[in-house]
């Protein structure tokens, strides 16, 4: 449908990223594409063009490092709701312009932390999401997440920091080298559960658990995007043994469900609230 | 403290409810039809309660609100979502001597499931809001094509002896099914028999595990059924037990969190 409207080049990615010859399918599959873009774009793909390039995303790297380190403390200085804004800017803008924006951005947080100048009380619920992607405008869930009295402290999600944290690093230093490089940073390391094998993936979310002090997890299922529906119960289970709460939403880009995601949301911050009220053992509305 | 009076008002999707206790009891409940005016209505049959109390409208400590309406509720103080209020409910409204560890709530647009652990605290829930299947109002429109009415397809559901079969979970296909097959002259309590089945099997889908820890409750209008508790019964192959006043669960609950907040 969509070559209706524009130029497709389909590629074919190896379900199975763990094997090495996933990798070499991949430079194989990097090369028919660099053929295609090089006769649409009439420029060529040189080994000094893709260095710097892969230098230019590792200083957005660099600088989205420093960002995380603010988001890691455990007063705000920032919304979740503005975060994950900011991060789908970088698929709307040059990335050089986005880190440009980035390092104004962290200055900024630096001077707010230096001041104590947090944005929201340190009592609010930590919330993770996950799943399917919150793609902008299609913002509903860190909105209600942060309406209802939550912080949204982290993401593992493919449109927020997912897409950008792990660098991009070649040991061999030949164009092939820097391909395979780019296979390993892009296909073996992302944790899509459209690959086969995906504990990397619970790995990560219960790692990010522990580093941003997450209270409760919600996890997004856009309607269609079914593998991580699949991928749900897995992760139910895993967070189960940590006593960390989840609850699994489904939605799409309709604003229609806002209402009813609302009701959802605002049980499950309570939900976790009474929970810490609980085993902190102050005398709460659950002492009897 | 006991002698203080606390209120809870459930705004639902069909009728307001209003509950009051005083301590462990439930002193008093009341329910009018949702119309355009919630405050106003809530307000209305608090009034009637502290009436029937002899006591002052004054005499409410603190007031919480929940259902659909929560946010619109001026008279009360507080507001609360319908799972923490219905979790809290069962305190007071689980039969003596049950403990619920599992809540079905049939709501007149709504069905849910609240799973509660050892302290009565919400450990999970899952909520069917998109479809009518398992709700209220699919029983209201099945009762209309019956001639009959909400009230009594329960009783004439258990009078039947070989429960029709009804396919469809979608509330419009199931209407045309039973239309069908009042045509080809099946009875009326067969009928009605197999469409509790029906709607206990679509909420059971969302069960999605079987909690072993404590009893099954149910809870709201559709509680009042004993049509639809034959059916959970039968296919959950569990008893299911009915809280004491179903359909006031959510304000009973709302209640309890408003005394709860008074006295931290």
């Amino acid at each position: 449908m969509l070559s209706q409207e524009t130029n497709v080049h389909v590629m074919n990615l190896p379900l199975n990223r763990i094997d090495d010859s996933a990798i070499s399918g991949c430079v194989i599959e990097y090369h028919r594409l660099i053929e295609i873009l090089e006769a649409v774009t009439n420029q060529s793909v040189t080994w000094s063009r893709l260095y710097d390039s892969i230098q230019m995303v590792g200083a957005s790297q660099q600088e989205l490092s420093r960002f995380l380190e603010f988001k890691r403390q455990d007063r705000a200085l920032m919304y979740g709701t503005h975060v994950m804004a900011m991060m789908n800017a970088a698929s709307y803008m040059s990335l050089e312009q986005w880190t440009a924006h980035l390092r104004t951005l962290n200055d900024e947080l630096s001077e707010r932390q230096e001041k104590r100048e947090y944005v929201a009380k340190a009592n609010r619920p930590r919330i993770m999401l996950t799943g399917s992607p919150i793609i902008f405008p299609n913002i509903k869930l860190p909105l209600l997440i942060e309406q209802m009295g939550g912080i949204l402290a982290a993401d593992e999600t493919c449109m927020g920091e997912r897409f950008m944290y792990d660098p991009v690093v070649p040991v061999d230093m030949s164009f092939n080298g820097l391909l395979r490089a780019l296979a390993n940073r892009y296909v073996r390391a992302c944790t899509c559960p459209v690959f086969s094998e995906n504990r990397q993936r619970i790995n990560r979310v219960l790692h990010m658990v522990h580093e941003y002090k997450i209270q409760g997890v919600i996890y997004h299922v856009l309607r269609g995007c079914l593998v991580y529906d699949y991928e749900f119960s897995l992760l139910e289970q895993a967070l189960e043994k940590e006593n960390i709460p989840v609850i699994r939403v489904e939605s799409d880009y309709n604003e229609e469900d806002v209402e009813q995601l609302r009701i959802r949301i605002e049980a499950f911050i309570e939900l976790i609230k009474l929970k810490e009220l609980k085993e902190k053992g102050i005398r709460s509305i659950h002492d009897e | 403290m006991t002698s203080k009076y606390y209120a809870g008002i459930d705004g639902g999707s069909t009728y307001i409810k209003a509950a009051l206790i005083q301590g462990d009891r439930v002193a008093g409940t009341k329910v009018a039809s949702a119309g355009i005016d919630n405050s106003g209505a809530a307000e209305q049959l608090l009034q009637t309660l502290c009436q029937e109390q002899g006591i002052s409208r004054d005499a409410i400590a603190y007031t919480i609100a929940t259902g659909y309406s929560r946010k619109i509720m001026d008279v009360a103080d507080d507001d609360i979502s319908e799972i923490t209020a219905h979790a809290f409910g069962v305190r007071l409204t689980a039969p003596e001597g049950y403990r619920p560890g599992l809540i079905i709530d049939i709501g007149g647009q709504d069905s849910k499931i609240i799973y509660l652990d050892e302290n009565y605290a919400v450990k999970n829930f899952t909520m069917n809001d998109k479809c009518a299947a398992g709700t209220g109002k699919f029983m209201e429109v099945i009762a209309q094509i019956l001639d009959t009415t909400i009230d009594q397809v329960g009783e004439l559901a258990m009078q039947s002896t070989a429960p029709c079969d009804i396919n469809s979970t979608c509330v419009v296909f199931a209407q045309s099914e039973v239309i069908s097959l009042i045509a080809r002259k099946f009875d009326r309590s067969d009928i009605l028999a197999g469409v509790h089945t029906s709607i206990a099997k679509r909420i059971i889908k969302m069960i999605r595990r079987s909690e072993k820890n404590g009893d099954i409750l149910m809870t709201g209008g559709g509680a009042l059924n004993i049509g639809i508790r034959a059916a959970f019964e039968e296919e959950l192959m569990r008893d299911v037990y009915v809280a004491n006043y179903p359909q006031f669960n959510g304000a009973i609950g709302a209640a309890v969190i408003a005394r709860e907040r008074d006295n931290v």
